[in-house]
């Protein structure tokens, strides 16, 4: 954490990222806060989440202090899960401001906050493990990955119905949406800050579960293969 | 053995090392002393073969034999943006020691390392040699049975180069079992009680420091630069030389006594009315010495 949260690709896309992207969404539009929060949520937990995990790798690569790390008594799934547990950290510090935000502008319940606090949990965990497996490629540089990771989060962000619900989407893109895990995180934080999702909470709950342990699995054995060639 | 597509990094590599021992792993760069030390720690599998290190199997028991020893690879670094405190204590945190040892040890390696007054330093401010040391710190945190130290001395000023043998010499006087890979044959003799000289994956010839600088000597050199040339057979005639390259006006005589050798062939050019353009003597590199391993090993076969 010490090392890796002060880093400048870090604090770009995990901070200042989704707060100019937001601001230039709402900025001149009056908008309903209640339609608002939901996007904004899922937008940070996104960001925040993948952007400490990709450039811890290459960082290590670059730094030589890899090789080390990995002749130590410390198995391979136990770093990743130590990569991750810091990526999902810093989402949830981050996610802080959007849900105090929401606390502030719109009356929720306790239900409410405590849906939107387990969505945040779930979906920065899911998301550590995505952006991990973002960085599987062996390469050194962290903006070779923040470019790979960049091309694969903007689509994304499009299509799972963070600006656009989820119902008001063309059906084809629907269809698309539904391969995405970001699409059940948003539609998650649209049941518990509006109260008006496409799938029920528990749905998407199970989803995002299925998504976080499907990257776990792949995250694994992508770093596993490409570690030796780190070296 | 191992390969990596169709180059073969490491071929047929057998050797066994005693307990307490300091084992030198010699050879020029790229002659895969790092890929059989990765292997050695299970850093990288090997494409077959089998390890065993202090009794137990690498890589399957590969956790359990990482507490039990201290890797200093080549390329280690610190982490730069933690103190040498920091550094010595996430270590320590990982190999899962407890705090109190922690602390005892890593302000016990500071000191020998001559690096404790830095400790609270971030280690992006530290000299290559401190960066080298504090990294050789961290890998005594396990106070591992068996050391593998990969290059420690490469690049080091003398100061920093000397440190590091002092440590390594008091840590095999505490009976430890050390693996050192180096480049570096006054090293190698200076600290190791054996040596495996490798080359291009193979091992050439496993001895003590004392027998391997004997083939080391015969390949010492002389080279002169003349006006006009000289006929082989005078230059071979001369005491001490055995072997004699000639390339246009350039000589080069193989001796283990090039100071004479190289009075001879200066005697030889006055007496047939020849300048001397340019003489030196050049020690043999390791490259050279890896030859003539391999050529005594033909010749004994």
């Amino acid at each position: 954490m010490r090392v890796y949260y002060t880093k400048g690709p870090t604090l770009i896309f995990g901070l200042l990222f989704p707060f100019f992207f937001f601001l230039s969404f709402i900025v001149g539009r009056s908008m309903d806060p209640t339609s608002l929060i939901p996007g904004l949520i899922a937008m940070v937990v996104f960001f925040s989440a993948t952007a400490v995990g990709p450039i811890i790798f290459p960082t290590e690569t670059r730094a030589y202090t890899l090789e080390r790390l990995i002749s130590m008594p410390v198995p391979l799934w136990c770093i990743l899960m130590g990569d991750s547990l810091a990526s999902a950290t810093f989402c949830f510090i981050s996610s802080f401001v959007p849900l105090v935000l929401a606390f502030a502008l719109i009356e929720l319940s306790f239900i409410q906050v405590g849906l939107t606090i387990v969505g945040i949990i779930i979906g920065g965990i899911c998301f550590a493990f995505f952006g991990q497996l973002m960085s599987a490629p062996p390469v050194d540089q962290t903006s070779t990955i923040m470019m790979i990771t960049t091309m694969v989060k903007f689509p994304l962000i499009f299509i799972s119905g963070i600006f656009i619900p989820l119902a008001a989407l063309p059906e084809i893109v629907r269809f698309i949406a539904l391969l995405s895990p970001l699409t059940y995180v948003t539609d998650l934080f649209w049941a518990s800050v509006a109260g008006a999702s496409v799938f029920h909470p528990f749905v998407n709950i199970a989803a995002i579960v299925g998504w976080t342990v499907l990257l776990v699995v792949v995250s694994f054995l992508a770093h596993k293969k490409t570690l030796e060639k780190r070296l | 053995m191992k390969k990596y597509d169709d180059i073969c990094a490491v071929d047929g590599i057998s050797l066994s090392i005693q307990r307490g021992e300091i084992f030198g792993l010699l050879g020029p760069n790229g002659a895969g002393k790092t890929t059989t030390v990765r292997m050695l720690t299970g850093v990288i599998s090997p494409t077959s073969g089998s390890i065993s290190v202090l009794g137990l199997e690498m890589p399957r028991q590969a956790n359990e034999i990482r507490y039990n020893i201290g890797v200093l690879p080549e390329t280690a670094n610190v982490y730069v943006d933690l103190t040498g405190q920091q550094n010595m204590n996430l270590f320590g945190n990982l190999y899962g020691l407890k705090k109190d040892i922690v602390v005892k040890r890593s302000t016990h390696l500071l000191k020998k390392m001559n690096i404790y007054e830095a400790k609270d330093r971030e280690a992006k401010t530290y000299s290559k040699g401190m960066k080298q040391r504090l990294s050789l710190a961290m890998t005594l945190m396990t106070d591992g049975e068996v050391l593998f130290l990969d290059e420690p001395t490469s690049g080091l000023d003398v100061e920093s180069s000397q440190e590091i043998r002092r440590v390594i010499s008091e840590m095999a006087a505490e009976g430890r079992t050390i693996i050192l890979t180096t480049h570096n044959m006054q090293e190698a003799q200076d600290l190791c009680s054996r040596v495996a000289v490798i080359n291009k994956g193979k091992i050439a010839a496993i001895d003590t420091p004392m027998n391997l600088r004997r083939t080391f000597e015969k390949r010492q050199s002389v080279v002169v630069n003349l006006s006009e040339p000289i006929p082989r057979e005078s230059i071979q005639a001369l005491s001490n030389v055995e072997d004699v390259h000639i390339s246009g006006l350039t000589i080069r005589c193989y001796s283990p006594d090039p100071g004479s050798v190289l009075m001879g062939l200066v005697e030889l050019a006055k007496s047939q009315g020849i300048k001397v353009l340019s003489a030196c003597t050049e020690s043999a590199d390791l490259e050279s010495v890896f030859l003539e391993l391999i050529r005594l090993r033909r010749e004994s076969a």
